[in-house]
């Protein structure tokens, strides 16, 4: 993972003198060229250097970067960090995933979050980075469904019932897996050689114990002897929980992950599962508050063909209350159509569904 | 135009509703306050610091520049009311005035670049800018270097360098 993150993101630690100069050439910093106060700009010693900056941002990223070729003035110039900041604020990505990733992720490793000392970065450098990276497939394999898409947007781009379709893709089978992950690219269109691929690593062995452990490196090691003999040029497979915080922009935290079969509770710190501290594990999931939901409307005699039905109603109408006690006092009743089953209406079904998560014993647990 | 060429001076500016503007080679301009006020924040700041009945010194600000920075308010006031160009009121007739106006020789564009900033001239500004970056876009290294009159200060180490850095930029 640390070798994916380093290949794609490259080295942040330009001009700090850092320690781990991770493998890519030192370039001479910008500071050391161009900032000769002889050095001409010609017809724009006329004008504001703001102005210049001005037109430099009207010519956009590529036209600007390549007037730095001018002369060591021009590229002084271009070299500041407001100009690039302003391109990439304007870019596709939000602002705030663009400071959180290269502040925080592009160390390579989560381990190397710095603290103390901010790293001077070259925004026009980061530019230059983000712009020739490839984009990369996203691989998030619940046990429920597997959610698949492209590092370029901003949601799946599709999804399958995992265990219908694979069987259980949380052991490591390397003829299960490979059937997984080429069904995916299939479905995709994409030729695995093509992209470098992220995938998550399920909350599963996450116990501290040499047993686990080893389970957990087995499971790593067949992902990525499956990606690998597929020819994929590169494969970051994380934590599936430490993936979901830093969507969150943070490294450290705790991750309560409500997935299809098992609730899981997973404390973070720099983006390292705490292990030692203990990750819980609550077996109850999506399926058992769609199960819990059909107990209610049994309950209630309402009558529905198959269970993705109420799993819809579940979507749709439930919802958790704030104060579980004054919700019941209101009238929550609403609607749900459902195409072949009729018209179902639910009160306090909609958040008492949710609240076996607060409260288990509710739910028979 | 806007000038009246060199008058007899400060005492020229009392009449209602002109105001004078000496640009930094000493011409003197007598034009409409109100448009003038309304486009330039500078001026408006000076006029409302009581240089009304001065003449306002604009040191930077060339002659040259001054007179087509002054007509291009003149023009944005009266048919624009000072609006900016994504409002309605930015007709057919301002776009022509802004077009043939952003034609003027690379010496005066700079000229006007200065005079717009000084005098914050937003729209002017913006136009000018616009007209400049026009100007870079498609152009090779060495085209941009002679239409902006730079030398090459690079040795053809650090050339080749940055042409690494910027390889990403270039086709």
């Amino acid at each position: 993972m640390a070798l994916l993150l380093r290949k794609v993101w490259g080295s942040v630690l330009t001009r700090s003198g850092s320690t781990s100069s991770s493998g890519s050439r030192s370039i001479r910093s910008s500071s050391d060229l161009g900032e000769d106060p002889n050095s001409s700009m010609g017809a724009f010693d006329l004008i504001p250097t703001d102005v210049f900056m001005q037109i430099l941002r009207l010519l956009g990223p590529r036209e600007a970067a390549r007037s730095s070729l001018v002369c060591r003035a021009w590229r002084a110039l271009v070299a500041d960090n407001r100009l690039w900041i302003f391109f990439l604020q304007n870019g596709k990505e939000p602002w705030d995933c663009v400071v959180f990733a290269e502040t925080h992720l592009r160390g390579g490793s989560p381990y190397l979050t710095y603290y103390g000392h901010t790293p001077q970065l070259s925004f026009m450098r980061i530019y230059a980075q983000r712009a020739v990276i490839p984009g990369s497939v996203i691989v998030d394999g619940g046990s429920g469904y597997c959610k698949f898409g492209w590092s370029k947007y901003s949601s799946p781009s599709g999804r399958s019932a995992t265990f219908l379709e694979f069987g259980n893709i949380e052991s490591p089978m390397y003829a299960r897996l490979h059937h997984f992950f080429s069904t995916i690219y299939t479905r995709m269109r994409v030729k695995p050689s093509s992209q470098p691929i992220i995938v998550i690593i399920p909350i599963c062995h996450c116990d501290d114990t040499e047993s686990a452990r080893a389970s957990r490196k087995q499971y790593r090691e067949t992902i990525y002897s499956v990606l690998f003999d597929m020819n994929v040029p590169a494969v970051c497979a994380i934590d599936q929980a430490v993936l979901a915080l830093y969507a969150a922009k943070r490294t450290s935290g705790i991750v309560v992950n409500i997935g299809f079969n098992v609730t899981s509770v997973v404390p973070i710190f720099q983006g390292k599962v705490m292990r030692e501290i203990g990750v819980e594990i609550v077996g109850q999931g999506a399926l058992k508050l769609t199960g819990f939901l059909r107990e209610l409307m049994q309950q209630r005699n309402m009558n529905f063909e198959s269970l993705y039905t109420v799993r819809t109603i579940k979507e749709k109408l439930c919802y958790v209350a704030v104060d579980y006690d004054a919700e019941l006092r209101k009238d929550t009743q609403a609607l749900c159509q459902i195409p072949g089953e009729g018209l179902f209406t639910l009160s306090k079904e909609r958040f008492q569904t949710g609240e076996i998560l607060f409260q288990p014993q509710m739910g028979g647990v | 135009m806007a000038t009246t060429g060199a008058s007899d001076g400060a005492s020229a500016a009392k009449k209602e509703g002109l105001v004078t503007l000496m640009s930094g080679d000493g011409e003197i301009f007598e034009v409409e306050a109100a448009a003038v006020a309304a486009l330039s924040v500078t001026i408006r700041h000076a006029i409302e610091e009581g240089f009304g009945d001065r003449p306002i010194p604009l040191p930077i600000v060339g002659a040259r520049a001054l007179a087509l920075a002054v007509e291009y308010c003149r023009k944005h006031h009266s048919l624009g009311g000072g609006a900016g160009e994504d409002s309605a009121a930015y007709d057919d007739e301002l776009r022509a005035f802004d077009h043939n106006l952003a034609k003027v020789d690379r010496d005066t564009l700079f000229d006007l670049i200065e005079a717009a900033n000084y005098l914050e001239i937003e729209g002017l500004l913006n136009l000018m800018c616009r007209t400049v970056a026009e100007m870079m876009k498609g152009k090779s290294v060495e085209e941009l270097r002679r239409t902006f009159d730079v030398s090459n200060d690079y040795t053809p180490e650090e050339e080749e360098e940055v042409r690494r850095e910027v390889s990403w930029a270039l086709d």
